[in-house]
This record gives structure tokens, sequence and C-alpha cells, in this order.
């Protein structure tokens, strides 16, 4: 009796340590996180300083409301890389419908959402039911959008006239000093960590991007999923573009353009596999911070733009090739 | 009977939607058929055709290649930077050593460490264009040898030179895929990799290629560009990536890899040569092409899996 319980002790002794090491498996971005924060901080002066920090806090939200929509879409095993023209084509109608008041702004919000939700619901139905290849389809949905954009904008610079008050708090009021678009991304955090986590919409995401075969068998109606997933990256891209549009009301049509690597970048950070199935809101939220600081980081030291899109294209690939590489060692 | 013309129309589509497009074209405006303008839809479809060969092969053994536009662009900035150094053809060597190493690059971890392609080819297209437009310093610089700005547009028996190099890539990778051991090798890798592991092919070896045939195909292409334009610029790519894929596609060469063959997709890319030159005639503007070039591709990606569901259920 003594032996099993000893035996008993040690196991539970293992299954702690078992625990703790497969926690900070899980969640090894946000170590990686805080291992550059303190790095940068020491390096860099002016990185940790309060205006740095709340600019980086606010210039987070629009990567990372993208990518915790894309996540959605790429944990049920699609890619989309629609949501910078998307966003692009948001933020130009809600610019040109001028919210100078409460009903004009409530109606430009909503006619922008509406273009997230459509461009989602023909994503979805393209890849859901008529089974095409994710990436090129969105790829070619990408370029019909731009081109809406360019014609109704003929190439040219919108802007707003005359800004209603309350339209401007969502792109650059704060809260205290916690900047509004920075809540709204950590409301849309909690409430994705919830969905995907504890309902059983989220599971059948993470059982459809597991195995799309087993899903079908289980009774699950794999299409529908897809399809509810692009609808929420679409939904979350025109976000991201009301609130752009909220903060620079200024913009140039095509500005958006490439935003979507950006986005896939932050994801792959968060740990989300590119088979789908695995990855969850909190660690893209900290892929989101990890790729926005790197970004902070490069701007600081005085890199210019076309320097820093090499430096993110290699860091795209090297991140893709560890995983592969860790995939194939685990088997 | 009906079985059969549908299997003789499924066998042939690509080339009957050809004439289709083709006599639609000719019908809709009367400058269509003039001896100029065919030219000038030859020598337009073949920097994107020379392109749709190599990502053809790419796409046999089951990858793809995203990066091709920004190796336009890369390749368009450096022939003109050293062409104003040193002369036309070391600029134009420099751009194809380049391009064979960034192929190897991608071959490599696509084929070696089984990196996603999709994903692997998009940083490279962001490293590539960055270093594009860094070397341009984002400027159009001009080029000054006439005698390259002549290269792609110099007649040869009435066809302009450019087209005629797009057709020797078309005939030389689709008789190597045909018709020998090394080219049914690639068809047998795309088809079905884990079989021709475990017969004794190097099938990482035969992937790594594809990439490099794939981005020097985009290089040859890229020149041909240049020399049209004579400047290099990064904003001469335009379309290509999605001409090109579109192209490959309407070629019947599917994305899941195993079968394509090149000169189906020398039919692709002049479908959306014609179309593109048509809606040039009607003057229809650059950003309605953007939309229409996008619904095409979408169209010819819906009929690629629907046709797929169909043949699973005629078998």
């Amino acid at each position: 009796m003594t032996e099993i319980q000893i035996k008993n002790r040690k196991n539970n002794n293992r299954d702690y340590i078992y625990l703790l090491s497969s926690f900070l498996k899980e969640n090894i971005v946000w170590i990686v996180v805080a291992v550059f924060f303190i790095i940068f901080s020491i390096i860099f002066p002016t990185f940790f300083s309060e205006r740095n920090l709340l600019n980086l806090a606010r210039r987070s939200f629009v990567v990372g409301i993208m990518a915790i929509g894309m996540s959605f879409a790429m944990i049920s095993g699609s890619f989309d890389l629609s949501v910078g023209a998307t966003m692009g084509l948001t933020t130009v109608i809600v610019i040109q419908l001028q919210p100078s008041n409460l009903l004009s702004m409530v109606i430009a919000i909503l006619v922008g959402l509406s273009i997230g939700l459509l461009v989602g619901l023909v994503n979805g139905l393209l890849v859901g039911r008529a089974g095409t290849n994710s990436v090129i389809a969105t790829i070619g949905i990408s370029f019909v959008v731009l081109g809406i954009n360019l014609i109704y904008t003929r190439g040219n610079h919108v802007w707003i006239q005359d800004i209603y008050k309350g339209f401007e708090f969502i792109g650059a009021g704060s809260i205290g000093k916690f900047p509004f678009p920075a809540a709204i991304f950590l409301f849309i955090i909690i409430v994705s960590q919830f969905v995907l986590r504890l309902t059983k919409f989220g599971r059948e995401i993470y059982s459809t991007g597991a195995s799309k075969e087993c899903s079908i068998f289980s009774g699950i109606n794999v299409d529908v999923i897809t399809l509810k997933c692009y609808l929420i990256s679409g939904f979350t891209a025109s976000l991201a573009g009301v609130v752009t549009a909220a903060r620079v009301y200024n913009v140039d049509p095509t500005f958006a353009v490439g935003t979507e690597f950006d986005v896939l970048t932050a994801v792959l950070i968060g740990g989300v596999s590119l088979f789908g199935g695995k990855g969850n809101a909190i660690n893209t939220a900290g892929g989101v911070f990890l790729f926005v600081m790197i970004n902070n980081i490069m701007t600081l030291s005085g890199m210019n733009l076309e320097t820093q899109s090499m430096v993110k294209g290699v860091l795209l690939v090297i991140i893709v090739s560890v995983y592969s590489l860790f995939r194939e060692k685990s088997g | 009977m009906n079985k059969s013309i549908f299997k003789f129309l499924n066998k042939y589509k690509v080339m009957v939607i050809l004439v289709i497009v083709f006599i639609i074209s000719s019908v809709i405006d009367k400058n269509f058929l003039t001896l100029n303008n065919i030219k000038n839809i030859l020598l337009s479809v073949s920097t994107d055709g020379t392109i749709a060969v190599g990502m053809t092969i790419i796409m046999i053994t089951g990858g793809i290649d995203l990066s091709v536009g920004a190796m336009v662009a890369l390749t368009s900035v450096v022939v003109i930077i050293y062409q104003l150094k040193w002369g036309s053809w070391v600029g134009v060597l420099i751009a194809i050593a380049i391009g064979l190493i960034i192929g190897l690059f991608n071959g490599i971890l696509v084929g070696k460490i089984k990196v996603n392609p999709f994903i692997t080819t998009l940083g490279t297209q962001t490293f590539v264009f960055g270093l594009a437009l860094r070397l341009s310093g984002a400027r159009a610089i001009m080029g000054n040898d006439p005698n390259f700005a002549y290269l792609a547009s110099r007649p040869i028996l009435g066809i302009p030179f450019g087209f005629i190099v797009f057709l020797i890539v078309v005939i030389f990778s689709d008789f190597l895929l045909i018709r020998t051991r090394f080219g049914r090798n690639i068809l047998a890798v795309g088809g079905n990799p884990e079989a021709c592991r475990l017969s004794g092919l190097i099938v990482n070896w035969y992937v790594v290629l594809a990439y490099v045939f794939g981005s020097f195909t985009a290089v040859l292409g890229g020149i041909i560009l240049t020399s049209r334009i004579n400047a290099g610029s990064t904003n001469i790519i335009g379309n290509t990536l999605i001409n090109v894929i579109a192209a490959v596609l309407l070629g019947g060469t599917s994305l899941t890899g195993g079968s394509g063959r090149p000169i189906n997709t020398l039919f692709g890319i002049l479908i959306i040569g014609i179309i593109g030159n048509s809606m040039n005639l009607k003057g229809v503007g650059g950003f309605a092409q953007t939309i229409i070039i996008g619904f095409i591709l979408i169209i010819v990606m819906l009929l690629d899996s629907l046709s797929k569901k169909a043949t699973r259920v005629l078998s």
C-alpha cells in the first residue's frame, strides 16, 4: 500500500511538472513578449516612455482586431487574405459618407460593417460551399474589392470635412489614459476567447480545422462553420476600417494594401497553426503585441520602410520554418 | 454519344474557350482583327505567359509561387541599374543570378524543410519587393540602351522576339514534361509524393528544381517587360500574379498537383490577353479591369472545383 502511495505521489509530481511545462509551451508567445519587452526597455530608453507605450496600444488595435478575426478563419483551416482590401474599402466608404452628426455616423458605421459581412459571405460561400482553394479565392476577392474601392474613389484621396465629436472619440478618444480603440480590442479578445473555448460553436471550429472528414462524419456542418468564420473575419476587418476612418479621417484609397500580410504574420507568431485546429484569441493577441513591438523598435531605430518590409518578410519565413521543423519533430 | 461530347469538351475546354473569346472579340470591335493588334497581343502576353509556364511546373508539383510579381519588379530594377553601370548583358546576367538564388531559397524551404508554399512565397514576396523598392529608391529609372529597349519588340519573321522567347520556353518545358523521364518524374511527384519516395525518387529535389525553374521564368518574363518599358520601377508589375494564376488554372492545371501541360497554359494566357485587349479597345478603365480579372480568377476556380466534384461523381 505504501508503495502505491509513493508511486501515486511520484505520478502527481510528474503531473505538476507536465502541467507546468505544457502551460508554458502553450503560452510561450507571452513569455517571448515579456522577454522582448524587458530587452527593448533596457536598450531603447524611448521605448519605455508613457507616450510610446500608449502609442503602441493604439497602433496594435488595427492589426490586432483583424488578427482575432483571421484567427477564427485559420483555426477552422482556411486563409483569409482579403482582409486588407476589405478594411480599405470600409474606411473609404465610411469617410465618403461624411459622419458629421449622430445619424450620419450611425449610418456610416452600419454601412461600413455590412461591407465586411458581405465580403465574408462571398468568401465563405466560395471556400465553404464551392470548395475552392482559400488562398487563391480570397486573393481574387481582394482584387475585386480593391477595384471597387478605386472606382468609387477614382483613385483620389478622401477625407472627412466636418467630423462628429462622437465619431472622433472612436478613433482618438481615451477612457482615463487608456485609448478607446484598445478597449474595443480588449473586449473582442475576451469575447473571442470565450466563444472559442467555452461554446459549442468554438469547439466545432477547432474540430473543422483539425480534420474536415472527421467533423463531417460526426455531423458538423463544415460549410456553415467555414462561412461563419469568414463572416467573423470580414466583420473584424471592417470594424478595423471604421476605427481607422475615425482615427485618421484622411486616407489614400490604396493605404491598406498589404495589411493582410502584417495580420497573417501576427496570427502565426501567436501560434495559430497553418493547418488549422490550433491557437486561441489570447495567444493571437500576444502575437500582435510582439509584432507591433518589433515594428515599433524598427521605427525607433530609424529604419526606412523598405528595409522594414524586408525584415518582416524574413521574419514570416523564419516563423513558418521553425513551426514546420517543430511539427516534423513531434511527428 | 452525349458522354463522349462532354469528354471531348472537357479535355479541350481551354481551346474551346479561346475560340469563343476570339470570335466574340472580333465581332465586338473591328480593330481587333488587325495584324498590328494581334502582334500587340502576342507581345503583351509574353511576360505573364513566360512566368505562367514556370508556375505550371510548380503547381504540377503541388506548390505555388506567390513571389513572381515581386520578382518581376526586382528584375526590372536590377537590370536597369546595372545597365547604367556596366551594360545590358551584365544587368541581365545579374538579374538571372538573383532569380536563381531566390528560387533555390524558396525551393529548399518548401521542398526540404516542408514549409507551406503559400506562406513561404508570401514571405519571399514581401522581402523581394522591399529589396526592389530599396534598390530603386521607389523611383522609376530610365534605361539608356536603345538595343535593349528594342529587344522584346524586334520582329523576327513578323513575330515579336518576346513572344518567340515565350514560345521557346513553352515548347522546351512541354517537351521536357511529356517526353522525358525527368518530366514524368515531376508529374509523378505532384500526383503522389509518398509513392514516389517509396519507389526511390528523390522527391525533395524535384520540388526544389521546380521552384528554381519558376524563378528563372519569372526573371525572363521580367526582362521582356523591362525591355518593352525601358525603365526600372516597382510599379510595372500590375496584375502579374493574378493573371498568371488565372492562366494556369484556365489551362487545366489543378491546384492539388499531378496534372497539367505548359502548352495549355499558353492557351490560358492567350484568353487572358485577348480579354484584356478587347477591354482596352473598348476603353474600359484600369480599375474596372482589376475587378474583371479578379472575377475571371474566381470563376475559373469555381469551374475547377465544380469539375472536380463532377468527375468524382462520375467515377
